[in-house]
């Protein structure tokens, strides 16, 4: 289980956090970002992995829990 | 709530579009030649309006710099994104602004311009974005070495509406105080009486057009160099398809308005000098990129609540006025007397920047 927080961090340090914590953790992984932009970016990439994806919004934060690999 | 269209495949277009039809609209409504948008050519006319630097060609309040930053505060607002937030590395901020701004005004123009260039068959502009596809991806590998300003903390709403305030506040001294024809100067305001700062379109085009745009940018995150980043550091290319469809829509549109003139010499406000046509853009491209985001994007990152966003931007301001002060701006003619030496040391200055905000080297020491 790894908790990944890139809120506040300005492009590209989301994705670039996300998509590092991607290859690294196969198991269950959490992104916490509170911005938009950085959302979209990481869904963008999620879409090519098949992984559980669940997005749970709190006020401006934004929750991404992955799912562990299914290999 | 909706889900974001301008995220989609087809929001990319459709911003792509807009910005680009939007741009050589602009031109032919009046703005100088394959400048129907530019930031930074427009932050130096609006900071000439104010008399931070007195080149009398190039003196003008252009609303759509303020058109840009409100009709992204607009969108931000409507679709509940307005966050203000300040304190990531600002000072650097302010300092890359600076850079960013007289590598824009040795190639003469921002990235945004660079691409109107080339849809006008200025081919010097596919040098120049050589060098902006190189300083970006330079500014992505550090990135990609463990460079940050750091994040941010939020604010409060007072504190996050300061720039866009500051925005509405000069569109209202240009509302308030407008050109009087053949009059270098009003009360208040410069305004050149010729050169590309006398060139502009009709206030309320300018500024319509500004807020579309503003809207659309904010809504798509379009970004020059978000759009390289994308593609070298992630091979994504999502980020790409609108400023691709930015630069083809803006090109039909001049070839349709009879504003395509290709070639290499007497460009509108260009000059031939292949290096630092390179040079220059590098400069901007690794500059924005450190800081998130090209002097557009930034724009509309203020008018989100981003207060260091707006820093920059005031930043590239400085820049923009000192430009012409100390003769570092470029003109037709080729480079300023002191062009060279300020480009080579905001290069040094940024590379320095990056390697400073290296963490892991920085964690390690301590």
């Amino acid at each position: 289980m790894t908790r990944v927080d890139a809120r506040g961090l300005g492009c590209p340090q989301p994705l670039l956090m996300a998509l590092e914590a991607l290859k690294k953790e196969k198991g269950q992984l959490t992104i916490v970002v509170d911005s938009e932009s950085a959302l979209e970016s990481i869904e963008r990439a999620l879409r090519r992995e098949k992984r559980a994806v669940q997005v749970t919004r709190s006020g401006e934060e934004v929750s991404i829990a992955i799912g562990p690999t299914t290999a | 709530m909706l889900k974001n269209f301008f995220a989609s495949t087809k929001g990319a277009i459709l911003a792509g579009l807009v910005i680009g039809l939007g741009a050589a609209t602009l031109q032919k409504l009046g703005n100088p030649g394959n400048m129907g948008l530019c930031v930074g050519c427009f932050g130096r006319d609006v900071v000439g309006a104010l008399g931070l630097h007195r080149a009398e060609m190039v003196q003008y309040a252009r609303p759509e710099i303020f058109g840009l930053v409100l009709g992204a505060f607009l969108a931000a607002v409507i679709h509940g994104e307005f966050r203000p937030q300040m304190g990531s590395s600002p000072l650097i901020r302010f300092f890359l602004g600076i850079f960013v701004g007289v590598g824009a005004l040795i190639f003469l123009g921002c990235p945004w311009r660079a691409m109107l260039r080339l849809a006008g068959g200025d081919w010097n502009a596919l040098v120049g974005l050589g060098g902006l596809v190189v300083g970006a991806t330079v500014g992505a590998l550090f990135f990609r070495q463990s460079f940050s300003l750091g994040a941010t903390q939020k604010s409060t709403k007072g504190y996050g509406l300061v720039f866009v305030l500051f925005m509405a506040a000069l569109l209202s001294l240009r509302l308030a105080y407008p050109p009087i024809p053949g009059q270098p100067k009003n009360d208040l305001l410069f305004y050149s009486v010729q050169g590309p700062g006398s060139q502009y379109a009709p206030l309320w085009a300018a500024l319509g057009f500004a807020l579309i745009i503003g809207y659309v940018g904010q809504r798509s995150r379009f970004c020059s160099v978000g759009a390289i980043q994308s593609l070298v550091l992630f091979r994504r290319f999502h980020l790409s398809i609108s400023v691709v469809v930015f630069v083809l829509s803006a090109l039909v549109a001049n070839l349709f308005f009879g504003q395509f003139h290709p070639g290499f010499a007497n460009q509108p406000i260009a000059h031939t000098n292949h290096l630092w046509n390179f040079l220059s853009l590098v400069i901007v491209g690794f500059g924005s990129t450190l800081a998130g985001g090209c002097p557009g994007r930034q724009l509309f990152m203020a008018g989100e609540g981003n207060a260091d966003a707006g820093l920059f931007v005031l930043g590239m301001f400085g820049g923009l006025a000192m430009a012409h002060n100390f003769g570092l701006a470029s003109s037709g003619a080729g480079l300023g007397p002191h062009g060279a030496t300020a480009g080579i040391i905001s290069l040094a200055m940024i590379l320095l920047i990056a390697f400073l905000g290296l963490r892991k080297i920085e964690s390690a020491g301590t």
